[in-house]
């Protein structure tokens, strides 16, 4: 099922007919992939299970999504502030 | 020997014997330094013991900084011309600084200049702020990363967890 060559390794069709079903962000995708190739063989078999593989999709995409939404919020409240700040700063430029 | 600090180079030659003369043979501190900042000055052109404090003290921003583990750079002079958020902020995680920048970019309002970004973001007190919400945005990234782990490790376990 899997072949290592150094740090080469032959894709896992199964795995990558997953992941390209799954609808997860690429960054996700990746990482999904790297820690199948560190499972033992067993654990790797497990995850394939379809419904298996689609529940841990499940939880992923929910986490990034929540995540998502948090970062969102910190870069807009932080925007909002500065763009006071400009605004007054400019203000002050205008007016001096 | 040459010296970096915020991309700009000078290079301190060494003094030479009536240079050292001048600078030891001062009778108090006050002329010392006064000799010391007409030598930086002679030595290096726009270097000065004014820019030498300058410096010292960006220094103490980056070291404060970089114990919040985020390096922000100092924006460079000003200069009148639309600027990039991203382009001050060179060296804190790339996806924050790009988010930050669009978010700014599309504010009809905002006018992002080099002069403007360069006096706000010269601000330690932003330098912090934006230091402290990049290490958010970081660990939340961080942490969505054990959350994949424990779901692939684990999915029935996870559940529970993710749930939460």
């Amino acid at each position: 099922m899997v072949a290592c060559v150094g740090k080469q390794r032959m894709p896992n069709t199964q795995l990558e007919q997953l992941l390209a079903e799954s609808g997860m962000e690429t960054q996700d995708q990746h990482q999904v992939r790297r820690i199948f190739f560190a499972l033992t063989q067993e654990r790797q078999v497990e995850l394939l299970d379809r419904r298996r593989f689609e529940r841990a999709v499940a939880n992923i995409r929910a986490s990034r999504e929540r995540v998502r939404r948090e970062q969102e919020r910190i870069v807009h409240t932080l925007a909002d502030d500065l763009a006071d700040a400009l605004a007054s700063w400019q203000a002050r430029q205008k007016s001096a | 020997m040459a010296r970096k600090h915020d991309s700009k180079e000078f290079t301190v030659k060494p003094l030479s014997s009536p240079e050292l003369d001048a600078v030891h043979g001062a009778p108090n501190a006050r002329r010392v330094n006064e000799a010391a900042g007409e030598l930086l000055a002679q030595m290096g052109g726009a270097e000065t013991v004014e820019s030498t404090r300058k410096i010292k003290a960006q220094r103490g921003v980056e070291t404060h900084l970089a114990k919040l583990a985020v390096k922000v750079t100092l924006p460079e002079a000003a200069e009148s011309e639309s600027a990039s958020v991203a382009d001050f902020l060179s060296g804190v995680d790339e996806k924050f600084a790009a988010e930050l920048g669009n978010d700014l970019e599309a504010r009809p309002g905002v006018k992002l200049t080099k002069e403007a970004l360069a006096a706000i973001l010269g601000d330690a007190k932003w330098l912090e702020r934006i230091a402290e919400d990049c290490k958010e945005y970081v660990v939340l990234e961080q942490e969505h990363g054990a959350r994949v782990v424990a779901a692939v490790l684990g999915a029935d376990e996870s559940d529970e967890k993710l749930a939460a």
